[in-house]
């Protein structure tokens, strides 16, 4: 426990950390156990982060904590965790002083972490969508929130209630568009 | 023979005359001549001239005698003699052997007759033939003969009324301006004959008739006697008959009075007695019975129009009667009906007929009107008096209500019309051409309008022509604007003004009539004014592929062209649309619509500030006067107001402003003031305020040279040996350029020196931003065959300088010491090595620069001129003005935003970028994109965040 403990404070202490509980360092309940407990910067877990969010999740052994991880999913897949969940992804990953959007890389990546189980061809065109647009470089917050309240509304893939004159974010109505021209290009 | 004896006789007359005024007697002689000579005439028979003569001078002898033998009065008194014995011997006789009628003939009878025959006689002689005649008219015999024909017209015979004027007029005549002779022997027996007769009549009618009829009869009398006055009788007894007349009514008066008398006392006695209730339903009863016995079978046997004529007569005559006893009752209506609050008298009687008569019959007197109607619109003549009598019984039995008439008559008037323009309209529309039934209808329209006024109650105008205009315009007008061949689109095709007019007037009237045509008009000025932009396109496209390089000639059409339209169609929208401003908002419209298109490529904000540009500069594609080039502009700006990117256009304006005043290349100055002062009022002060700072400066920067030049000649010993021409300009007014990116070589970097020294005694605040790629200079080219002045801009000319120092330069040499960028060492060199003037001489010698080449200084250079202008192309500057206005509109629209929110605080997202696009609009039409991009961006910058609840909603952040 103490071992872990001193480790914890750097990425290698992560790594070790996830070698233990036997999660990749990528998966997504990683980012959970960071949701869980509270954590501010990617990478790292203070030491009071540690210590609250293990009381959080009422456990005190490696073993109970491996446990614990997989049904940590089923906590944050509630709908009213999981858009705090959302967001926390989305800030989790600004590490720098004052950023405040994400390259498109690491946003397709981050999509399809934490809504590819959800909203899988959203985020597969979406992600695809991205990376051959060239007007955005970034994603910012307001984008990112816009896109979760898309996947939810909006009918898929016909995208019939989709209203371009409603406040959705430009690059959503890029992508709807894009998706509808493609629509129309396989109809014919 | 006639003639002459006149004549004769006036000469004769002439002497007599004369000699007998002399002795006092003036007139007279005249009479006493003439009546020897009528005398004779009458005697010896006129035609003898020669005779004539003799008597002449017999005549003549006979007066000019002296007092013993002056035969004047006997001659005198034979002229009397004469004159009666004629009517004695042959007028009375003839009278007298003729009775009545026959006899009043031959009084009034022609020449050679009795009466005309006192024209021989003369004016004179009339008097003494008419005391003659004093002794016959007077005859018992003739004004019997008189009464008789008066009598008989009473009785309704037809007689000879011209003869009894005739007659009378003698009567008149004989009293040679006195009614004496009228009066005496005519007038007052004839008075008196009418009082007898009307008394008589009167006394008859009035225990014989009811006095309903009795009163139509008097009133029936009254008339004649008025005619009678007018036909034949003097204007002069009209009130002294009418004076015998009031003596017949007196009697009726008498009669009434009894009547109100007895009334009053039946109405009086105390309740027993008291038979006001049975007095006021008798009243009703003889109406009633009048109604049902008399005016319903006489009316119900008679048709069409003989009805309507029947009925007219029937219902003055039901009015007369109403009037009339509702006098004899007039206790009734003042107590009995008033106590009891019952209906007046007057409105019982109207309510009878309208209850047994009206009701009766309206449907069918309607039906008689409507088609009376229908004829007289098949173009028939019909009675349009007895249509309008008709109709005002419609009107006047609703008694103050227009209901009658509406309900009974109008309603089913107006379905009638309708039907009978919609079978019209349904024809005409097939056979007839737009205009053709334009003019039908305009002239339906008129039609009915005239109606109304002539029999129609007034109020029925609005409701008729509106039908008129559903049947024949509301409902066709989408067949009728859209007729192939000569619908709307065809007469503006075809410029049929006229017509256009005549749409105009039909269709304005009709509620939303005008949106079609107003559409169409949009329409067709919209598509030629795409088929202009077209026709552009394909010009350029053509210039292209032949490579004539003619720059902007064609879209100089192209504007022009524009302007042409906008002119025709100004007219159009002033003339046949009487400045609607519906049709000023369709052809705004239609001009936003293919303003807004550009030509190959070039917007139409660039397109018009080069044709300014072309206008204003030296040597412009367009020879104009003063005037011409004034109205022209004037126009430009007004095609403006169609573009929506103004922003654009004034960024290329100030663009080319900025050449022709910093390359002197403006032909006018007063020209460049005015356009502005055009667009400041079109586009408010914001639009112009830099471009006038641009000219102010310039004028500034003069003034600022001189200065310059004078501080040169204070300092002798700074004077850096080169002239020196700075322009000095406000940063801000102008586009921007790029600054200091030039190495200046040592003998200009020495000038900059200077310069600024003396700028700095003027000012200290002020920062100096050199601009060399605007500059231009003279330098000297030492040749082999000889020295040559070249007038090159700065860049070249710091290029060229550094060949004072070495023979041959790289490319890259070139460059670097220069410190300009690829692009810009590639122009200028290409400018002096592969254009026209070859100053440089190249390796390889290729038309193109590459960054491998060598350059040295070509000293056989030579050209027959002594100083030449090697230009320089300028940058394409489209791009960058793009960018520019871009970058621009960023800001513009943030500013936008940002104002909108902090006073709005919170607001929903579409009605964000309506405000935004209405703040920005007078400037351009901002993309809703580039909003929403926009307020993004301020998301992130924290100006903005979305609502919690509402993604739609956004809030001010402080």
């Amino acid at each position: 426990m103490l071992v872990i403990l001193v480790l914890l404070y750097s990425p290698e202490g992560i790594e070790a950390l996830c070698s233990a509980v036997g999660v990749d360092h990528t998966d997504v309940r990683m980012l959970m156990l960071a949701w869980k407990m509270n954590a501010e910067k990617q990478g790292y877990f203070t030491q009071d982060e540690w210590h609250i969010g293990l009381k959080a999740l009422r456990v005190d052994t490696i073993g109970k904590l491996k446990k614990r991880l997989s049904n940590l999913k089923e906590e944050v897949m509630k709908p009213e965790n999981f858009e705090n969940f959302y967001l926390y992804a989305f800030r989790y990953c600004l590490t720098e002083e004052k950023q405040k959007s994400i390259d498109i890389e690491s946003i397709c990546i981050l999509l399809d972490l934490v809504l590819g189980s959800q909203f899988r061809p959203q985020v597969d065109t979406f992600t695809e969508y991205l990376k051959i647009q060239n007007e955005y470089k970034v994603i910012n917050m307001d984008q990112w929130t816009n896109f979760f309240r898309f996947c939810k509304e909006i009918s898929f893939p016909d995208l019939e209630n989709y209203d371009t004159t409603e406040a959705w974010s430009l690059v959503l109505d890029n992508y709807v568009e894009w998706m509808k021209e493609k629509a129309k290009l396989a109809a014919a | 023979c006639d003639g002459q004896s006149y004549r004769l006789q006036k000469r004769m007359g002439l002497h007599s005359e004369n000699h007998y005024k002399a002795e006092g007697k003036s007139s007279r002689a005249e009479i006493q001549c003439r009546g020897i000579y009528a005398d004779l005439l009458v005697m010896v028979l006129l035609p003898c001239v020669l005779f004539s003569l003799i008597i002449y001078r017999c005549a003549y002898t006979l007066c000019t005698q002296m007092p013993r033998n002056d035969h004047s009065k006997e001659l005198y008194d034979k002229y009397r003699e004469t004159i009666e014995e004629h009517v004695n011997s042959m007028v009375l006789p003839s009278l007298k052997g003729k009775h009545g009628e026959l006899m009043l003939r031959e009084l009034v009878k022609g020449p050679p007759g009795v009466w005309e025959s006192k024209g021989c006689c003369n004016r004179s002689g009339e008097c003494c033939c008419f005391d003659c005649m004093l002794v016959f008219l007077p005859l018992y015999r003739l004004i019997v003969t008189f009464f008789n024909q008066i009598g008989q017209e009473r009785n309704g015979e037809q007689i000879d009324q011209a003869l009894l004027k005739k007659v009378l007029d003698i009567y008149v005549e004989v009293g040679m301006g006195k009614m004496d002779c009228y009066e005496k022997n005519f007038e007052t027996m004839m008075l008196q004959d009418s009082a007898a007769y009307y008394s008589g009549k009167a006394s008859i009618w009035i225990s014989e008739y009811p006095y309903a009829d009795y009163i139509l009869k008097v009133e029936e009398c009254l008339k004649q006697e008025m005619d009678r006055v007018s036909h034949y009788l003097h204007s002069s007894t009209e009130p002294k008959l009418l004076e015998v007349y009031r003596f017949v009514l007196s009697i009726l008066r008498f009669v009434i009075i009894s009547a109100e008398s007895t009334i009053y006392n039946m109405c009086t006695q105390k309740p027993p007695h008291d038979y006001s209730q049975q007095l006021y339903d008798k009243y009703r009863e003889s109406f009633e019975e009048y109604i049902t016995s008399a005016v319903l079978p006489s009316l119900r046997e008679k048709h069409d129009e003989f009805m309507l004529r029947e009925l007219v007569k029937r219902w003055s005559n039901h009015k007369v009667m109403v009037r009339w006893l509702s006098r004899f009752f007039h206790y009734l209506d003042r107590y009995f009906i008033a106590r009891r609050s019952l209906p007046g008298l007057n409105e019982v009687g109207l309510t009878c007929f309208r209850d047994l008569v009206y009701h009766e019959l309206n449907g069918k007197v309607r039906d008689a009107v409507i088609s009376l109607i229908d004829q007289e619109r098949e173009g028939e003549q019909i009675d349009r008096a007895l249509l309008k009598n008709v109709l005002d019984i419609f009107v006047e039995i609703g008694m103050g209500q227009m209901d009658h008439y509406e309900n009974d008559f109008e309603e089913v008037m107006l379905k009638d019309t309708a039907a009978y323009y919609s079978r019209k309209a349904s024809n005409w529309i097939l056979e007839d051409s737009c205009p053709d039934y334009m003019l039908k209808a305009e002239e339906c329209l008129k039609r009915e309008k005239d109606r109304v006024s002539h029999y129609l109650h007034f109020s029925s105008e609005p409701k008729l022509l509106e039908k008129v205009q559903h049947e024949l315009l509301s409902v066709y007008a989408t067949q009728l604007l859209e007729k192939e061949h000569s619908g709307c689109h065809a007469l503006l095709r075809d410029d049929k003004v006229e017509d256009l007019s005549r749409m105009y007037r039909l269709f304005w009237k009709i509620p939303r009539g005008l949106d079609p045509v107003s559409n169409i008009f949009k329409q067709h000025v919209s598509t030629e004014g795409t088929a202009l932009v077209k026709q552009a396109e394909d010009a350029a496209s053509n210039k292209k592929a032949d490579k004539k390089d003619v720059v902007g000639l064609q879209e100089q059409v192209f504007v022009r062209k524009v302007i042409e339209l906008h002119d025709k169609y100004m007219a159009y929208v002033n003339d046949c649309f009487t400045n609607h401003t519906l049709f000023h908002k369709a052809l705004k419209e239609a001009f936003e619509i293919f303003c807004n298109k550009g030509v190959s490529g070039s917007s139409s904000a660039e397109l018009l500030a080069t044709f300014c540009d072309n206008i204003l500069k030296k040597g412009g594609s367009e020879k104009l006067s003063d005037e011409a080039i004034e109205e022209t502009l004037e126009k430009v700006v007004k095609l403006l107001a169609y573009i929506s990117d103004k922003d654009l256009f004034a960024e290329f304006y100030r663009k080319k402003l900025a050449r022709r005043l910093l390359f002197d290349k403006s032909a006018n100055d007063e020209h460049e003031r005015s356009i502005l002062t055009k667009l400041k009022q079109q586009c408010g002060g914001q639009f112009t305020s830099k471009m006038e700072g641009m000219v102010t400066d310039l004028t500034l920067a003069k003034e600022n040279q001189s200065n310059f030049e004078e501080y040169l000649s204070n300092n002798p010993n700074i004077n850096p040996g080169i002239d020196l021409t700075v322009t000095v300009l406000t940063t801000g007014f102008w586009p921007s350029y790029k600054s200091f990116d030039l190495n200046l070589p040592a003998e200009m970097v020495k000038c900059v020196e200077v310069f600024r020294e003396f700028y700095q005694t003027k000012t200290k605040h002020r920062k100096l931003t050199w601009i060399y790629s605007l500059g231009t200079c003279n330098i000297n080219g030492k040749f082999d065959p000889k020295t040559m002045e070249l007038i090159v801009t700065t860049y070249q000319a710091s290029a060229l300088l550094l060949f004072n120092t070495s023979d041959t330069l790289s490319y890259q040499e070139i460059m670097t010491q220069l410190n300009l960028s690829d692009d810009d060492v590639v122009r200028l060199l290409h400018s002096l090595s592969c254009a026209k003037y070859k100053i440089l001489t190249k390796e390889p010698n290729t038309k193109t620069i590459t960054p491998t080449d060598h350059f040295e200084f070509n000293s056989k250079f030579t050209d027959k001129m002594k100083r030449i202008k090697i230009p320089l192309p300028p940058v394409d500057e489209k791009k960058k003005v793009i960018e520019d206005v871009d970058k621009d509109r960023r800001y513009a629209i943030d500013a936008s935003i940002v104002r909108i929110m902090k006073s709005r605080k919170v607001l929903g997202y579409q009605q964000l970028v309506m405000e935004c696009v209405e703040q920005l609009g007078r400037m351009f039409k901002p993309d809703v994109k580039a909003i929403k991009k926009r307020i993004e961006d301020l998301i992130t910058r924290d100006y903005l965040e979305r609502d919690k609840d509402n993604p739609n909603i956004f809030r001010y952040l402080a």
